[in-house]
């Protein structure tokens, strides 16, 4: 039997779309077993045929005859056929008939699918569908069982006879292939065809189990995924191509390992928008009317002598000598000084972000750091006072003091205020997140869900963060007060801290370019280790450095969003397609703990920048009822009651989480409804005013500017 | 009365004011009246008032702190912002303004000192001057009003006493009272006497009432019977019934008995496929089963289908208790300890949760109703629901089925007729359940909280199918708290229309309410309390018009409600008079025990035991249990008649935070205003849709010629043109209100002229509050702009038009090349687009 089947060039919810639909109507065939009429006028159901024509497979005998009506035959080869149709499509399969058409790597669809109210198989939008029908069938067809790969990427190893061990609906017999940046998994044995692909970056481990049936020679292997899944494989020891397949597999899934270089440096897709030119220090220091009297952008750290983890750009006090700093850097743990993130336009207070002083249990001082702490104060006018936010638990903070570090003391610090956030460390984020991926993976207890996600304390620690930033924005915004934060090496809780304050601050970066920039410079240029933290291409998972640390921002900006709808450009999607790319090590941007390393590395020369692929699509990417609420601050509500888990992020791997009604596809319809309204009554007044000469109030109407792509902007 | 307050710029503006205010009430108003700036309703006195007050706002209204002048009244504790509109003094009288609450729904008085916290009773004394005063209402919500420093202290603590003293903690007696100062007045009860009923919902009071449901589903084979007309043959059961057309009235009388309190089963709803939903009674087992009785059991049982499922709400529902208990743990936990203001540890929030089981109810309802939707679905069964009384589960069961299958039912109309139909008609006794009297506690259950809670979680999943909003199902929850609604005042029609008969001091007519003799103003007797339903009497028209949501169902064909949809389970055909097989849905699976049906089982029915065939029956349960599994696995299509049904993962099932959580004890305060969240963006871009509308028409009224020419192109692709019937449907619907309004509005209509920018940066409530006055209506007032005609016909949408209305059906004919909406960049191309041919 032959198995060919339209491959899409699409982006991955149109195909679902179309595909889906065709599943949905076989199904609905072979139930009621009647001729169902159908209007070929209407464009989805002859795009729809179109496709139920060109899958072979079904053995359909499809007769298309040239009358409106449409009879389809189901004859009882049908049923005998491995392919026959089946009442039991469970969503998960559907699922996976979305993951083939995907040109970029499975999550995007995944994503599309569980998250954004895209809902990409069922509901995706008639319009896509529109579009993709003219594309459709000037495309290349392409074999069912060739794997899809982005450009760049190669087959490593194929093995035909492995089992995909499904938590929800069984085993199941299909083909496995590993290239150098996914698992693809595709099993013809049910229909619709299930597949399966996770990309190598997200694995953490690779690791042997034990497969009770199916003879002495089965080998079984969970796939431990960063981003909260563990498939499971088995597969027979006798046959080579599956010892190979297993072998490219933990060789590719771990490069770094293996004396290999990361995928993002064979990618070669080239997009139309060059993402590494989003974010230019000195233009962002300028858009916040940086530098000025009090601060001034250094080079000193241009060639990362003073500190090998921060940035070639500084912002410092301006009336600081360099000897100075070299001094205050020498008393900051890793040489992290106080730099300025953030600036108010208005009251001039500063979010200034550093590492902790090395007081050491016997309070060791440095007059400079105080003085350079003093200059801090001063630069701001508004406020006699400093406010210094140490991200970590005092008691944690006491015991770093006996390790050499510590935090500054209130009294050689004068008129300033130290607050203690009370967050724990990395270890014990990374191990609530282990928790919750127990709790929402493979299977959900209805009945005890709530105090489950209560005994992982996830949301206790978003809650902690968002409290923690909504004081220093507040320092910031009413109490007009410079603030210091740091935690103990500043680049963890602090770049949480920092830049969740600044997106309740700034308006800009709640904007889709906004908040690259925010992650570009508080976390990547600030030198956040991504490499450890992640693990991208390490084998070790104990790794006690690994944590989930950016996670877990990206979760409070998540509730902040679902806190403020309108307040944002972009939408969940995007949150989810960073997370994504956060471990898929297909894009640069997050790879490498450094700005000195990424040069040394050449990444942005070598590899392409996430933001590249994200602009190119960026109306897939856009919220459409963003209100720019300029200069409005946010402050989200800290409080478990008013946290919700991110449930299309970490639960989205049900299937039983199937999408419910994508209003935000009808909101769309509306904004577009809303375009074209207004075009409609430009143009009939302009037809208007030139047959009747209309009153000059409407013509005053009819000025107002119709903005297509900027939602909301009121015209009137 | 300003004394002791400073002279402040906002201080010396009102003094004026309030002068020019006092002399002018000298005349009498026959309708609302201002008092200091509050529009009283009539006969309403202000009792106390406290100026610069400030109200804590939630977070829904956006946080922080809205200033304006503090009253109690007979009725109700009133908050007036400062720039408030100033009201209109034609504008209907509007029981509750958005800032104001009941007294009745006042749970507690909790005064906040300076040092100390302390619960106001009528007796108690305060030592201190209050800084901050916290009202927890029966409806959750916690109000919190702060003093200002410039606030005179005598008016702070005289205006707490006079709370604590008239907000009655609700003690048998005080429930007419509490009616006497809201709508005790003649000039109310004149005004009362006047209202007329929504004409667009089904209100169940008369014999055509029902009739037209009958025909709205499609059902054949069914009659309304007047039997109970005198509620002699059952007390708590409505006075017009459905019953099969073949039993005679005569044959029906003896069926009665045989059922708990007389309520033999009756007919609720047809599924378009063709099943009917009935509910009924648990069986009187005690009695002699006669032969003839036997007949017209089975008749009234299986209906006009051959097999019967019976579902069995008794055993595996939670019981009355059970609710009563849960809510009452989730009201403790979501206002916290009120005495000492403090609340659950936040860590331990959703343990706690867990804990009360509410949500446990509620997935455990929304359940139940999913299976015996999906056994409708399969077509052709007569499904009836059992209870012991048949007036309590089994009325959320049958509405939540029906919201679930039934499109109309999520309409704000057809919602309301469901109510009337399976709550207030049907018999649930509101008032021992929600026990305003505070006389039968053990009686007392939030059934109806349960059911309003069910169909949040439904719309909170399935948002666009519904045309009603999360707004109105708050309403609602709220308006149960207020003990002034006939609706709710009564346990079963018997006693409502006793009540009312009793009040007006006349014989009503047998035929329905509506020819109730009303008050007039010269005879001294009192109208029928108003139903829930009179929105217009409970919130003002800003407030009303986020009832409904903006955006409605998706492109869905109107669903065909005649019963003749094609099924895929064939059901066995009987011979005629052949009895049908029975079955108990019990615990998700089906079995057919010998004792379901008494008449069957009993030894007097010997006869009926040669006719009874059980062959059938064992070959129907793998059908029957095949659709209940095809219920779990099928999604909610497109389809207008797919059940929605909800998923109920532990994930899915929430907690309904914006009725629950509203009192935002532990939301964190900060002191400064806070900017408000402006006009919800969909409300905005309805609204800018809706403009721009009306400048179409508008200019295509002064152009007819191009108008005409556009809507000759019907260049349309499907997508791009569904929403405008939706938008279309709304804007007719906002025409509506505004009607039902007599035309007033409560701000002047010379700012309706100038159309500010809605989204102002940094702005608070106070201006939001007043762009959201000026900008919603204005259109409408300002450019009386000539309707196209047919328009004004269809009143009520298609989407979820029951009606045959006049309204040409509209069939989009897609474009071949209709441009997407995804490429709205390219606004240039003329081609794509909106075609005039919904513009006529």
């Amino acid at each position: 039997m032959s198995t060919h089947v339209h491959r899409l060039p699409l982006s991955p919810c149109g195909s679902c779309a179309s595909h889906f639909l065709c599943v949905r109507v076989c199904v609905c065939l072979s139930v009621l077993c009647m001729c169902v009429g159908l209007d070929l006028q209407d464009r989805n159901v002859s795009l729809l045929l179109h496709t139920l024509t060109s899958l072979p497979f079904l053995s359909l005998p499809l007769s298309l005859s040239p009358s409106p009506l449409l009879q389809f035959h189901l004859n009882s080869s049908t049923n005998t056929t491995p392919l026959s149709l089946s009442l039991s499509v469970s969503f998960s399969l559907s699922l996976c008939l979305c993951f083939r058409f995907c040109p970029l790597a499975l999550t995007h669809a995944a994503v599309q699918d569980s998250c954004d109210g895209g809902q990409g198989s069922q509901y995706d939008s008639d319009s896509e569908l529109h579009s993709h029908a003219q594309v459709f069938g000037h495309q290349p067809v392409v074999q069912m069982d060739e794997v899809p790969l982005v450009p760049g990427e190669t087959i490593k190893a194929t093995a035909n006879n492995v089992m995909y061990i499904c938590p929800f609906s069984g085993a199941l017999n299909g083909k496995l292939t590993v290239t150098d940046y996914k698992l693809y998994f595709v099993s013809l044995e049910r229909e619709p065809y299930f597949l399966l692909d996770v990309n190598l970056g997200a694995i953490s481990r690779l690791e042997t189990i034990s497969v009770q049936s199916n003879g002495e020679n089965t080998c079984g292997i969970e796939i431990v995924c960063k981003d909260m899944r563990s498939p499971r494989f088995a597969y027979k020891k006798e046959d080579q191509s599956n010892m190979e397949v297993m072998e490219m597999l933990t060789k590719h899934a771990f490069p770094l390992s293996h004396g290999l270089s990361l995928f993002a440096f064979q990618y070669k897709e080239e997009y139309p928008v060059d993402g590494w030119k989003v974010y230019d220090a000195v233009a962002e220091y300028k858009r916040q009317g940086l530098p000025n009297e009090s601060w001034t952008i250094s080079k000193l750290n241009s060639s990362y002598e003073v500190c090998d983890t921060y940035p070639a750009l500084l912002v410092i006090p301006s009336n600081i000598t360099e000897d100075e700093i070299r001094r205050v850097a020498s008393f900051r743990a890793k040489h992290r000084i106080p730099v300025l993130s953030w600036i108010h336009p208005e009251t001039q207070a500063t979010i200034v972000r550093c590492s902790q002083p090395l007081v050491g249990p016997s309070d060791r001082r440095c007059k400079e750091d105080e003085r350079y702490l003093q200059t801090i104060m001063d630069a701001n006018a508004q406020s006699h006072k400093l406010t210094i936010f140490d991200a970590r638990q005092s008691s944690v903070a006491d015991t770093n003091k006996a390790k050499d570090g510590g935090y500054e003391s209130e009294n050689f610090y004068p008129n300033v205020e130290l607050n203690f956030l009370e967050i724990p460390n990395i270890h014990v984020m990374r191990e609530s997140l282990r928790k919750l991926k127990e709790v929402v993976y493979p299977t959900i207890d209805d009945q005890r869900w709530l105090s489950a996600i209560d005994g992982t304390h996830w949301l206790e620690y978003i809650r902690l963060l968002l409290a923690g930033a909504v004081r220093v924005a507040d320092k910031l915004e009413s109490g007009k007060t410079s603030v210091v934060v740091h935690c103990s090496d500043g680049w963890d809780r602090t770049a949480q801290l920092t830049s969740l304050a600044m997106l309740m601050l700034d308006s800009h970066y709640r904007t889709l370019r906004g908040f690259q920039v925010l992650l570009e410079k508080e976390w990547i240029s600030f030198g956040h280790k991504f490499a450890s933290r992640v693990g991208h291409g390490d084998e070790n998972h104990a790794n006690s450095e690994r944590s989930p640390l950016f996670v877990q921002f990206i979760d409070c900006v998540w509730q902040m969003m679902r806190q403020f709808p309108a307040a944002f450009e972009f939408n969940e999607l995007f949150l989810i397609a960073i997370l994504d790319h956060l471990y898929s090590c297909l894009f640069g941007t997050f790879l490498y703990s450094s700005e000195k390393e990424r040069v040394e590395q050449e990444v942005q020369s070598k590899t392409v920048s996430l933001w590249s692929y994200i602009n190119s699509q960026a109306e897939d990417f856009s919220n459409p009822f963003y209100v720019d609420y300029q200069h409005q601050v946010l402050y989200p509500l800290a409080s478990v009651r008013h946290l919700e888990l991110w449930v299309s992020y970490y639960v989205r791997w049900n299937p039983r989480m199937r999408p419910q009604v994508p209003v935000h596809q009808n909101l769309k319809e509306l904004l577009f409804l809303r375009a074209e309204l207004q075009r409609k009554v430009e143009e009939l007044q302009r037809e208007v005013s030139s047959s009747h000469s209309l009153s000059s109030s409407s013509d005053h109407n009819s000025s107002s500017p119709s903005h297509g792509g900027t939602p909301l902007h009121t015209s009137a | 009365m300003l004394t002791g307050s400073k002279t402040t710029f906002k201080v010396r503006q009102m003094v004026p004011d309030v002068k020019d205010r006092m002399l002018s009430h000298s005349g009498l108003h026959t309708r609302g009246r201002e008092m200091f700036g509050l529009c009283c309703l009539p006969g309403e006195c202000v009792l106390q008032r406290a100026v610069l007050v400030r109200k804590k706002l939630s977070a829904k209204e956006g946080g922080g702190w809205l200033s304006g002048t503090l009253f109690c009244t007979h009725f109700r504790v009133a908050f007036v912002p400062q720039d408030s509109p100033k009201p209109d003094d034609n504008a209907d009288p509007v029981l509750l303004g958005d800032h104001d609450v009941a007294l009745a729904s006042i749970e507690k008085v909790v005064a906040v000192g300076p040092s100390r916290t302390k619960l106001v009773t009528p007796n108690s004394s305060l030592k201190f001057t209050p800084e901050e005063l916290v009202l927890y209402c029966r409806d959750l919500r916690v109000i919190c009003f702060l003093f200002d420093r410039l606030t005179p202290e005598t008016q702070a603590v005289e205006i707490t006493y006079t709370i604590a003293k008239t907000y009655q903690p609700l003690k048998p007696g005080t429930v007419l009272s509490f009616q006497n100062a809201a709508l005790g007045s003649i000039e109310m009860k004149q005004f009362l006497s006047n209202r007329r009923r929504d004409p667009d919902m089904n209100w169940f009071e008369s014999l055509s009432d029902w009739e037209q449901e009958l025909e709205r589903v499609g059902a054949t084979g069914w009659r309304v019977s007047s039997v109970n007309d005198r509620f002699e043959m059952s007390t708590s059961l409505s006075r017009f019934n459905v019953v099969p057309q073949k039993v005679l009235d005569t044959e029906l009388k003896k069926t009665f008995a045989h059922f708990n309190e007389g309520r033999i089963p009756h007919w609720c709803w047809r599924h378009p496929r063709g099943s009917d939903l009935l509910r009924m009674a648990s069986f009187q087992n005690n009695i002699y089963h006669e032969k003839d009785d036997i007949r017209n059991l089975e008749l009234v049982l299986f209906g006009v289908q051959q097999v019967c499922v019976v579902v069995d709400l008794g055993e595996e529902m939670p019981s009355t208790t059970d609710i009563q208990l849960a809510h009452t743990r989730l009201r403790a936990l979501c206002l916290g300890d009120i005495s000492a203001s403090v609340s659950v540890p936040d860590d331990k929030w959703l343990s706690t949760l867990e804990g009360t089981h509410w949500l446990d109810y509620i997935r455990c309802c929304l359940r139940k109703s999913g299976e015996v939707a999906c056994l409708l679905r399969g077509g052709h069964l007569t499904v009836v629901l059992q209870e012991p009384e048949d007036r309590d589960m089994n009325c959320v069961v049958s509405s939540l089925v029906q919201v679930m299958c039934d499109p109309h039912c999520r309409t704000v109309a057809g919602f309301q007729a469901l109510i009337q139909k399976e709550w207030i008609m049907a018999g649930h006794r509101f008032l021992s359940r929600i026990n305003y009297h505070r006389d039968s506690d053990k009686e007392e259950a939030p059934l109806f909280l349960l059911f309003l809670d069910c169909v949040w979680q439904l719309w909170a999943q399935f948002p666009s199918r519904f045309q009603l909003s999360g707004d109105y199902l708050l309403a609602l929850h709220d308006s149960l708290h207020v003990p002034l609604f006939s609706s709710f005042l009564a346990n079963c029609q018997r006693e409502r229309s006793r009540r009312s008969q009793h009040l007006a001091q006349s014989y009503t007519p047998v035929n329905g309410l509506r020819e109730l003799p009303r008050g007039s103003p010269q005879e001294p007797c009192d109208p029928p309390l108003p139903p829930v339903w009179d929105w217009a009497l409970q919130y003002s028209s800003q407030r009303r018009a986020r009832f409904t949501q903006p955006v409605t169902q998706p492109a869905s064909p109107p669903p065909l409600l005649n019963g003749n949809l094609n099924t895929n389970l064939d059901p066995h055909r009987h011979v005629d008079g052949m009895a049908g097989s029975v079955f108990l849905l019990s615990r998700g699976s089906f079995s057919s025990p010998s004792n379901l049906l008494p008449w069957r089982s009993s030894a007097g029915s010997a006869s009926y035991r040669k006719s009874h065939r059980r062959a059938p029956s064992a070959e129907m349960l793998p059908a029957l249990e095949r659709l209940l599994r095809a219920c779990s696995l099928s999604e909610a299509g497109p389809e207008p008649h797919e059940p929605l049904l909800p998923l109920l993962l532990g994930p899915c099932v929430k907690v309904w935070r914006d009725c629950y959580l509203r009192g935002a004890l532990h939301a964190q305060a900060f002191t400064h205003p806070m900017p408000s969240s402006m006009l919800h963006p969909v409300d905005q871009l309805s609204w800018e849709v809706q403009q721009l509308r009306e400048k179409l028409s508008q200019a295509s009224s002064t152009s007819s010629s191009s108008c005409s020419s556009s809507s000759s192109s019907p260049t349309s692709s499907r997508t791009s043109s569904t929403p405008h019937i939706k938008l279309e449907a709304r804007c007719t619907d906002s025409n509506l209100n505004q009607n039902a309004n007599n035309g007033t509005f409560l701000f002047p209509s010379s700012r309706s002229t100038s159309h500010q920018p809605p989204p102002a940066p940094r702005g608070n409530a106070q201006t939001t509050a007043s762009i959201k006055a000026t900008s919603r209506p204005p259109t409408s007032i300002a450019n009386p702009q000539p309707r196209p005609t047919g328009r004004d016909g269809a009143k009520h949408t298609f989407l979820f038009g029951h009606q045959p209305n006049n309204r040409p059906v509209q069939r989009y004919i897609p474009a071949p090349h209709a441009k997407p909406p995804r490429s709205r960049s390219s606004s240039s191309g003329g081609s794509s687009g909106i075609h005039g041919n919904n513009l006529q």
